[in-house]
């Protein structure tokens, strides 16, 4: 040690020397061994103040290791970390929050909704029909209009009641069209949350942007079809035109069929799908543009209107079946 | 018991006697050690009489907690000197408490010639500076430059770790070189 002090502060330490030690001292030292007990000493001596000393510590110790992850549990982290404390955690884990309204649900069935919202006691009990048989569409159509009746009716009985219902019934629904809306464009959306993803989202919207391509496909290849006959027509026309007198034509030769219960004719009875399909183009497109034109509440009447004639088709060749 | 050969002299020999109450080998050990308890306690608190009564405290501590001897360590030198540090420093701090007056130096009697007169100026001088230190800071020196102990052992006999020793050996060494130029220029 002498070498990493200086010379100079070697020589000053140097003169702090010590007094000899008084004679005796060694003596009055076992001495003063000799009045304490000369008894030998066993292996183990433990004290009881250095045992309540251990058994403080230990106390203080099993406490804060409890404080501490009380409060770790309090505060999440081990949930971060995936550590469960037996008790802890159930104590003191966080209640689930009630789902608010803005939150991705599952969407019911409008008639469902509708039911349950506007006439909760109104309604009939359902026609008892095989679970695992969905019902007819006339059944369905027959039960929708009764259910609209029902709503016309309680509407002209209570006017304000039910403007008040119509009202929140279109509030909600408004709703979760804005939160549906949210969610198809918002990427970051909770995806554990009714069973919602992200993909489902893309897979859907990839879905409609084909669908309305496929729809303006198939309709460039209607107004293609419907030109292409339009021609055959005139030139067969000019043809008929050419030879003279009339033969039997398709217009003569439908009634004389209709006895034997076609089932084309039988969907064509109302005309509106021939009448389609021979529109020309621009009709068709005008025709288009009007039903997109058209209120909600229209185009449900619309709907129904071809969901009855789609209904009378269907039991009509039911009928033709069973004849046949 | 006689005391046969080396391993009969050495430190875990003697303690085990000690432990079965042999006041002859605690003698062996009292011879062996207090000297260097002494010089440690005196130096650390610069009064002879208290020196003594601090090494004789830890003569009789190491007489007390013989059973709890653990061989093949440092040896009982090394552990009474951390005894002996540790009893000073608690002095130390008593003392600081009771009274903030520095303890009067004993009174040296006897006629002195002008060398001897300047001789005790410079020792009371170096006993200032060393006095003036922070009183770990003073063991630190008294350990290492005195009792030639090493780093290792001074650091465990404060319980310090090395570097932090270290660095209070540094700190010691620059306030002692701070304190002692002034005083050597002054006698020059």
């Amino acid at each position: 040690m002498t070498d990493a002090v200086n010379f100079t502060l070697a020589k000053e330490l140097d003169r702090f020397d010590v007094p000899p030690l008084s004679t005796g001292l060694a003596d009055r030292i076992v001495a003063a061994t000799v009045t304490s007990t000369s008894a030998p000493l066993g292996a183990s001596r433990r004290d009881r103040r250095g045992m309540w000393r251990r058994g403080r510590q230990a106390l203080l110790g099993t406490l804060a290791v409890g404080l501490l992850s009380a409060g770790a549990v309090a505060s999440g982290f081990l949930g971060r970390v995936g550590i469960e404390v037996p008790v802890l955690t159930a104590m003191l884990a966080p209640k689930p929050k009630p789902v608010t309204k803005h939150l991705h649900v599952a969407p019911k069935p409008p008639e469902t909704r509708i039911a349950a919202v506007v006439l909760p006691a109104l309604i009939a009990e359902p026609t008892p029909v095989g679970a695992d048989r969905p019902l007819p569409p006339v059944e369905r159509m027959a039960m929708r209009k009764e259910r609209r009746e029902r709503r016309t009716a309680f509407a002209a009985k209570h006017p304000v009641a039910a403007a008040m219902i119509g009202a929140r019934v279109h509030a909600r629904l408004q709703r979760r069209a804005l939160v549906r809306r949210q969610a198809l464009m918002t990427p970051g959306i909770d995806n554990a949350l009714a069973g919602i993803s992200s993909r489902n989202f893309a897979g859907r919207a990839a879905l409609a942007r084909a669908a309305r391509h496929d729809r303006a496909v198939s309709e460039k290849m209607i107004d293609r079809r419907i030109l292409v006959r339009h021609a055959q027509g005139s030139e067969k026309q000019i043809a008929a035109d050419a030879t003279g007198p009339s033969t039997p034509s398709s217009v003569a030769r439908g009634p004389a069929r209709r006895g034997a219960v076609d089932p084309i004719a039988l969907a064509h009875e109302d005309g509106f799908s021939q009448r389609m399909q021979q529109a020309d183009p621009e009709r068709r497109a005008a025709r288009r543009a009007h039903f997109q034109q058209m209120s909600s509440g229209q185009r449900a009447e619309f709907r129904d209107r071809m969901q009855e004639r789609k209904a009378m088709r269907f039991g009509r060749n039911r009928q033709y079946l069973r004849h046949k | 018991m006689a005391v046969r050969g080396d391993d009969a002299g050495s430190d875990d020999a003697l303690m085990a006697r000690v432990c079965a109450r042999d006041p002859v080998a605690f003698r062996i050990l009292v011879d062996r050690h207090v000297r260097m308890l002494h010089r440690i306690a005196y130096r650390m608190i610069a009064d002879p009489t208290e020196a003594e009564d601090v090494a004789q405290e830890a003569m009789l501590r190491l007489w007390r907690d013989a059973a709890g001897w653990q061989g093949g360590n440092a040896g009982t030198g090394a552990w009474l000197s951390r005894v002996v540090v540790n009893l000073c420093l608690d002095r130390l701090r008593r003392r600081r408490f009771a009274s903030d007056e520095a303890v009067p130096e004993r009174a040296d009697e006897t006629p002195l010639a002008p060398e001897e007169l300047d001789a005790a100026r410079m020792r009371s001088a170096t006993v200032a500076a060393i006095r003036a230190l922070p009183d770990r800071q003073r063991a630190a020196i008294v350990l290492t430059y005195y009792e030639e102990v090493s780093n290792q052992v001074a650091a465990e006999a404060l319980d310090m770790n090395l570097k932090a020793f270290e660095s209070l050996l540094l700190r010691a060494r620059s306030a002692l070189r701070a304190a002692l130029t002034p005083m050597k220029e002054a006698a020059q």
